[in-house]
């Protein structure tokens, strides 16, 4: 799996290699309009360590796919989904196999805040309507699942550009402003931290109880969540993908839960015009 | 400007390329017979919800001294399994446990006090018939001839019991002068199951205790959530109730009885309760071996603390000189008769 993850990097750095050279060559002109509905497939490498229970990291590879739609005119407004299984692993034993799934769908909407004759700059917002995450360790009876629900409101910065008559480049990063979410995790085991020291636990559960009772909102010093995206586009219907992840949340002082991703995937673009 | 934005452009890249996640993880511990004693401590330490149990008598400070004495890098496995064997036995509470790559455990609590208090052979032949019914996987009931007294018998919450199948079962029981709710040799299973179970027998909301929860590494970091027991919507049966118990009933089952304690038509025959009152948390250590602690502790509304057990209304032995009887079950009819 080790070697996957030096696979992705590898590649990744290709990635910006060829953008390098080709940035110091290239004076097309970039394209004003776009409006694509891509599907995407890949390999991801995740990574976990929740510190309340364990300093063992664990991580692993799986499948990652995705598929959306843009519509880039003078601004940018998209919508996103990915999926991604991962099989995690620590490398201290050989118990405990993790069954990791993510789901994830996002609204976003970006406006230019330069626009030059070959590159753009675009700030806006991301919203991830849904992110689902849950994780399942074999061996394990109460604390065997982990899961989090959370809608998440993020600040978006792309950087395109365009490389060569064939190549163009987006660069973005993506920072967390908020977010409404429910984390199964305390620090004894699976019920909301927030729950047990209200002294809220209970037995019975009506089903009349409010949706989101358990849901909390977080600010970014609460739950960090960081992303940075590299595409590389070329010509009207492949593009190559690389994403990196990370979040971290503290539902007990010093006691951080850590979790990434890096992912690579091929995207075809079923239409682009 | 063009160069700021390469300038940028490359540093997200190179984020992308080197910001591995491990960058903001703890080290991976190691797996050293002193690192995994360590480890071990720290868990029982910041997790187990009982030091302050005063039936458990745990001097805290003495078994870590005396155990970490025990341990240096030149012992074996098998030596370093045996000292966190000894710290998990000085714990006396049966959902805490260790378990190594050869599924060798300790636990925490073993019960050997008091006599085996069920024959399943006997409870067969004398007091189910042709006649009787099961609902889901663990609940078969009767009423036994001529007496008009319902019995159910419970041997695991390892299943579902949901208020349909209670509803099915207190439905064909409705009539009856009172039930014998047969739970000896149950040593638990779903709380869920247990308490679902339990929510037939009232018809008010009845408080049942609390519960102090783990919420932090420190000693005095527990909270208390009040525990209530509310009615149910389908079928309630709120005639008499005996419920037999016996040494085997622990952890769901314990928690049945202490939903149903409170309530006054309710009777528990037979011999005291193992206990296991609290919420097992569980994980791995660095190398691999198993643990479970609990990491809450019931108290009753009464105050008592039910890890240590619970003591029946109307204490019974079977009688060994007649093999072929129930006394437990005879002393419960007899109860429900006067």
């Amino acid at each position: 799996m080790f070697a996957v993850k030096k696979m992705t990097k590898f590649i990744s750095l290709n990635i910006i290699a060829v953008f390098s050279i080709c940035s110091c060559y290239s004076q097309e002109n970039i394209p004003k309009k776009h409006s694509k509905i891509y599907l995407g497939i890949g390999s991801v490498f995740s990574s976990f360590q929740d510190t309340k229970f364990s300093n063992s990291r664990y991580s692993g590879n799986g499948e990652f796919y995705e598929l959306g739609l843009e519509n880039r005119k003078n601004d940018i407004w998209g919508l996103h989904f990915y999926y991604y299984n991962t099989n995690e692993q620590t490398n201290t034993h050989n118990k405990g196999l993790a069954s990791i799934n993510n789901y994830n769908f996002s609204i976003k909407y970006l406006k230019p805040l330069s626009s030059k004759k070959i590159e753009c700059v675009y700030l806006g917002i991301k919203w991830d309507l849904i992110d689902i995450y849950s994780r399942s360790v074999a061996g394990l009876y109460n604390n065997s699942t982990y899961s989090m629900f959370a809608s998440n409101l993020k600040v978006v910065g792309i950087y395109s550009k365009r490389l060569t008559t064939y190549f163009k480049l987006d660069t973005s990063v993506e920072m967390q402003l908020a977010n409404f979410i429910y984390e199964s995790s305390s620090f004894g085991f699976g019920i909301p931290q927030e729950k047990l020291v209200n002294g809220e636990f209970e037995y019975q559960v009506d089903d009349d109880d409010p949706l989101f009772e358990s849901f909390e909102n977080r600010l970014f010093w609460d739950y960090f969540n960081l992303s940075t995206n590299v595409k590389v586009h070329y010509k009207k219907r492949w593009t190559l993908s690389y994403m990196w992840n990370i979040q971290r949340s503290r539902v007990v002082k010093k006691y951080p839960l850590t979790r990434g991703y890096n992912s690579l995937s091929l995207i075809y673009n079923i239409k682009n015009k | 400007m063009n160069n700021k934005y390469n300038l940028l452009c490359f540093g997200i890249s190179l984020v992308s390329l080197f910001g591995c996640e491990k960058i903001l993880m703890k080290p991976s511990p190691k797996t050293d017979n002193v690192s995994i004693f360590e480890e071990y401590w720290k868990i029982v330490d910041e997790k187990f919800s009982m030091f302050n149990d005063p039936n458990k008598k745990i001097d805290k400070e003495n078994l870590y001294k005396t155990n970490r004495a025990l341990v240096d890098n030149s012992i074996s496995k098998d030596s370093l399994f045996s000292v966190l064997g000894y710290v998990v036995t000085a714990l006396k509470d049966g959902h805490s446990y260790i378990v190594n790559e050869d599924e060798t455990r300790y636990k925490g609590y073993i019960n050997i006090e008091g006599k085996n208090n069920l024959s399943q052979s006997v409870v067969n032949e004398n007091y189910f018939t042709k006649a009787s019914k099961t609902e889901g996987k663990v609940l078969k009931y009767e009423i036994l001839k001529d007496i008009n007294i319902g019995f159910i018998e419970c041997r695991s919450f390892n299943e579902e019991i949901n208020d349909d199948m209670m509803d099915a079962v207190l439905s064909d029981l409705k009539n009856t002068k009172g039930i014998i709710l047969d739970v000896r040799g149950n040593i638990g299973g779903f709380t869920d199951s247990s308490v679902t179970m339990a929510r037939h027998f009232t018809a008010t909301k009845v408080h049942v205790g609390y519960e102090n929860f783990k919420t932090g590494p420190k000693p005095n970091d527990l909270s208390r959530s009040e525990i209530y027991l509310k009615p149910t919507d389908g079928v309630p049966y709120l005639k008499p109730l005996m419920v037999l118990m016996d040494r085997d009933c622990f952890s769901a089952t314990s928690t049945l009885i202490s939903h149903l304690n409170p309530l006054v038509n309710v009777t528990f025959v037979g011999a005291k309760t193992s206990g296991g009152s609290g919420y097992p948390a569980d994980g791995f250590l660095a190398n691999g071996w198993y643990w479970s602690l609990s990491v809450s502790e019931f108290i009753d509304w009464e105050g008592r603390r039910l890890d240590n057990g619970f003591e029946p209304d109307i204490p019974v032995d079977l009688d060994d000189n007649f093999p072929e009887k129930d006394e437990i079950i005879e002393r419960a009819i007899a109860e429900i008769l006067k």
